[in-house]
């Protein structure tokens, strides 16, 4: 077979492998392939063309960024350090970028059937395990060579053909090590979250595993805006450790290129321990990124084929049921199926996200002046946003259970019920964690934080709002679940509804604030509006929900 | 289920259907794909409003209480759309926790039939690690948890290996002798043949004849005939059938 037609070919269960890895991190569509394929397919391409993009974004604009940082910024250390941080970031970055945006896709790679088509044709085993791997490597391929050429032709152009060749072996040794940690974590993360043994220890393993990874995400998104202060750290870190210091560091991946290619530039700038740690870590580093690439390979061909093993562990257990309270029993079934899915688990990290997302705005305004009630509204009002969204994310769980949910005497109320006090967790720590972030800084009254606080009943109010209306505009008013990913509008209305409902008492708050200047009454105002809200909102909710 | 109407947008899916199970027999609605019934089994259900005409289950109204139905049926639907990654052991609680059964008794039934059906093994592996034959057994399981006095199944038997296919006619068969009532949705005329006590036969929305075997052989005009050629009769797809057969023929010359 000719390697156009293999390349082709692998282009084909490629396209596949990111089918199954959307599924993977999507149960709703898992469940709605079968009704509607085409926009399924549909949904699938443009979320494939967005992370493309996305990723392609994000690669461009770190190299570029720690590019002009590490050959342009003044402010930063001697030319030296600035050379040797500013690639041994990039290097990092692209790690924790390679592995963190191609999980799911990675997951999905290890269904075993996706080499199953072709294993019908008339194809050796020879031909098919290089389909996997080609396969494999069509997935990567984007990242990798924007990777591979950005930051060492910047570099080449900038400073010279020396410390670019050490910028391109660097990044290739990368890329290998990071691949290979990747198929590691995804055959790990797909065995912990299919299997169940029962303890106690390995749901803790699974619950870690899936926050930990959602978390990855968010951060390897959020990268930009923390790449300044990381590089000024690391720098100032490099220079104040001293010699010793610097040699010590140079014997870590990936800041021995870093060091190396500063070495080859400066010369003996560079102290010369610290070269000689550097040329040994480098080539030890090479070695190793030479035997994760062969070992990579031969993992991918024999799980393609065979799949990830993910029997159970433990002896069969007693054959009983254990009942609990309806309530109980819906928030414990969401609460599992949260916690062995990657996607789903993003529900949790939400406050996560949120700091993440306002602290570089608390941290830029406080710089010229003492942050004023206005921040910690907006805060509060990014927090609505997301809590709208948060309980149609937890409403999306059921879709994979339809069959089951069909037949059962549930009133509709008492699913809402459940989802609203699943909701109410992600909301709670959002507040708490807006108000822990304001009491950080410098503010014009120490009754700020406590905006947030009040707030938290309003989750409820959000909650409880977002949730009916949904159901009356999907399902006529019985319990539905929607796709975050699939039902973009309703999504959409979800997170602007939760951001009105919750903008309400915030008005108040600041009506009063306009009106008297006092904070003990602006925020009385806000509880008793919220109140309000609440009343009217449970008087309503009945109208909208059927069983 | 008296005079159902149920339509999507121009789509008349049930259309005047009119039919009733009897209190320990098998009942089966047959009909082509697309011919409606898995919407007349939902309206049943209660999970989708009718247009007109009403439907109800033992005494109970199905679009007025659909949560009283919901409890004295046993549900087992087409798709297979179980949670994926949960264990039968967790969605069996699950269930029992929302039907408020004792804890005991629903133990002890869960066992039987984790049992009776050689489910053992599968109890505490995760649903997406099961067969289609075995995630058949993990519903039927999960609607007959708390015994139901009536059985809905609609097409039950699709894609199952011949020895879950007929452990599954075993199940229907007791529950029917033990005086349950089962209504049965299918396209295979075989099993309709074999099992059901009466059958309906469901055409493009319209429920086109009911009856026993020998009624429906009666209205058609086939003494002696197969199910099938009853049904191909009744259902005007004789010719249709004898066509297609015949550009086949020629094709595969």
């Amino acid at each position: 077979m000719k390697f156009s037609e293999r390349w082709r070919l692998a282009g084909i269960i490629s396209a596949e492998v990111r089918f199954k890895g959307y599924l993977e991190m999507n149960p709703t569509n898992l469940a709605r392939v079968k009704e509607n394929p085409q926009k399924i397919a549909r949904s699938i391409k443009s979320n494939s063309r967005f992370s493309t993009f996305i990723t392609t974004a994000l690669v461009f604009s770190l190299a570029v960024l720690t590019a002009v940082m590490a050959f342009v910024d003044d402010t930063i250390g001697v030319p030296q350090t600035r050379l040797a941080v500013g690639l041994s970031i990039f290097l990092v970055l692209s790690f924790v970028l390679l592995i963190f945006l191609n999980l799911s896709v990675t997951t999905g790679f290890f269904s075993a059937d996706v080499i199953s088509f072709p294993a019908t044709l008339p194809l050796s085993k020879r031909n098919l395990d290089e389909l996997s791997l080609l396969a494999f490597i069509r997935v990567f391929i984007a990242p990798t060579i924007l990777i591979l050429t950005i930051f060492p032709i910047i570099t080449l152009i900038a400073i010279g053909p020396g410390p670019a060749l050490v910028a391109l072996a660097g990044c290739a040794a990368t890329v290998s090590l990071a691949i290979g940690a990747l198929t590691k974590m995804a055959i790990w993360f797909r065995k912990k979250s299919h299997q169940v043994d029962g303890s106690r220890m390995n749901a803790v393993v699974r619950i870690s595993a899936s926050l930990g990874l959602a978390l990855g995400m968010v951060v390897a998104f959020s990268m930009g805006s923390w790449l300044p202060s990381l590089i000024h750290f690391i720098a100032d870190l490099t220079i104040g450790m001293g010699t010793q210091g610097s040699s010590l560091l140079a014997l870590l991946f990936p800041f021995s290129f870093g060091f190396l290619a500063s070495a080859i530039q400066f010369g003996l700038l560079v102290p010369s321990t610290t070269i000689l740690a550097a040329l040994g870590a480098s080539a030890l580093y090479a070695f190793l990124a030479i035997l994760s690439y062969r070992r990579t390979g031969n993992a991918l061909q024999h799980i393609t084929v065979g799949g990830v093993s993910s029997r159970r562990t433990l002896e069969l257990r007693d054959i009983n049921v254990n009942t609990s309270t309806a309530l109980r029993s819906i928030i414990s079934k969401d609460l599992k199926l949260a916690t062995r899915n990657i996607g789903s688990s993003f529900v949790f990290i939400i406050p996560l996200f949120l700091v993440v997302f306002i602290y570089p705005m608390m941290a830029g305004w406080s710089q010229s002046e003492a942050l004023r009630s206005l921040t910690a509204l907006i805060s509060v009002e990014y927090g609505n946003f997301f809590g709208g969204i948060t309980i149609i994310s937890v409403m999306m769980f059921d879709t994979q259970g339809a069959s089951i949910q069909a037949g059962l005497p549930i009133k509709s109320r008492e699913v809402l019920n459940a989802k609203v006090t699943m909701a109410m967790f992600p909301y709670v720590g959002s507040m708490i964690m807006v108000s822990f972030l304001l009491s950080m800084f410098p503010l014009t009254s120490p009754l700020i934080p406590l905006i947030p606080l009040i707030q938290i009943p309003c989750g409820y109010t959000i909650s409880i709002a977002v949730g009916a209306f949904t159901y009356w505009k999907r399902g006529g008013g019985r319990a539905v679940s929607i796709s975050v990913v699939a039902d973009t509008g309703m999504t959409f209305l979800a997170a602007v509804i939760g951001a009105l409902v919750g903008f309400v008492p915030l008005v108040g708050y600041g009506v009063a604030m306009i009106l008297t200047g006092n904070h003990i009454v602006s925020l009385a105002t806000q509880s008793a509006i919220m109140v309000m809200e609440l009343i009217l909102v449970q008087s309503q909710v009945p109208k909208l929900l059927k069983d | 289920m008296r005079n159902v109407v149920k339509s999507f947008g121009e789509l008349i899916a049930v259309n005047e259907v009119s039919f009733e199970v009897r209190e320990g027999e098998i009942f089966g609605i047959l009909g082509p794909n697309g011919a409606g019934k898995t919407t007349a089994i939902k309206v049943l259900m209660g999970l989708l409003d009718p247009d007109s005409g009403s439907a109800e289950v033992f005494g109970i109204s199905s679009s007025e209480d659909p949560i009283g139905v919901k409890r004295i049926v046993g549900y087992v639907p087409e798709e297979q759309q179980l949670y994926e990654s949960l264990t039968p052991r967790e969605i069996f609680e699950f269930i029992a926790s929302v039907r408020e059964l004792p804890e005991e008794k629903a133990s002890k039934r869960v066992e039987e039939f984790v049992r009776a059906l050689d489910f053992e093994k599968y109890y505490d592996s995760m649903v997406v690690t099961l067969s289609q034959g075995n995630k058949q057994k993990a519903l039927l399981i999960a609607a007959l948890i708390h015994k139901p006095k009536l059985l809905i199944l609609d097409e039950p038997f699709s894609g199952l290996d011949v020895r879950t296919a007929s452990i599954m006619k075993d199940v229907i068969k007791i529950h029917a002798e033990n005086g349950g009532s089962v209504l049965l949705s299918t396209h295979i005329m075989e099993v309709a043949e074999a099992m059901c006590d009466r059958v309906g036969i469901l055409d493009e929305g319209k429920l086109v004849a009911v009856g026993t075997l020998e009624e429906l052989r009666d209205v058609s005009q086939r003494e002696g005939a197969t199910l099938e050629k009853v049904f191909l009769a009744l259902t005007e797809q004789e010719d249709e059938v004898r066509e297609g057969i015949d550009q086949l023929r020629e094709a595969l010359a």
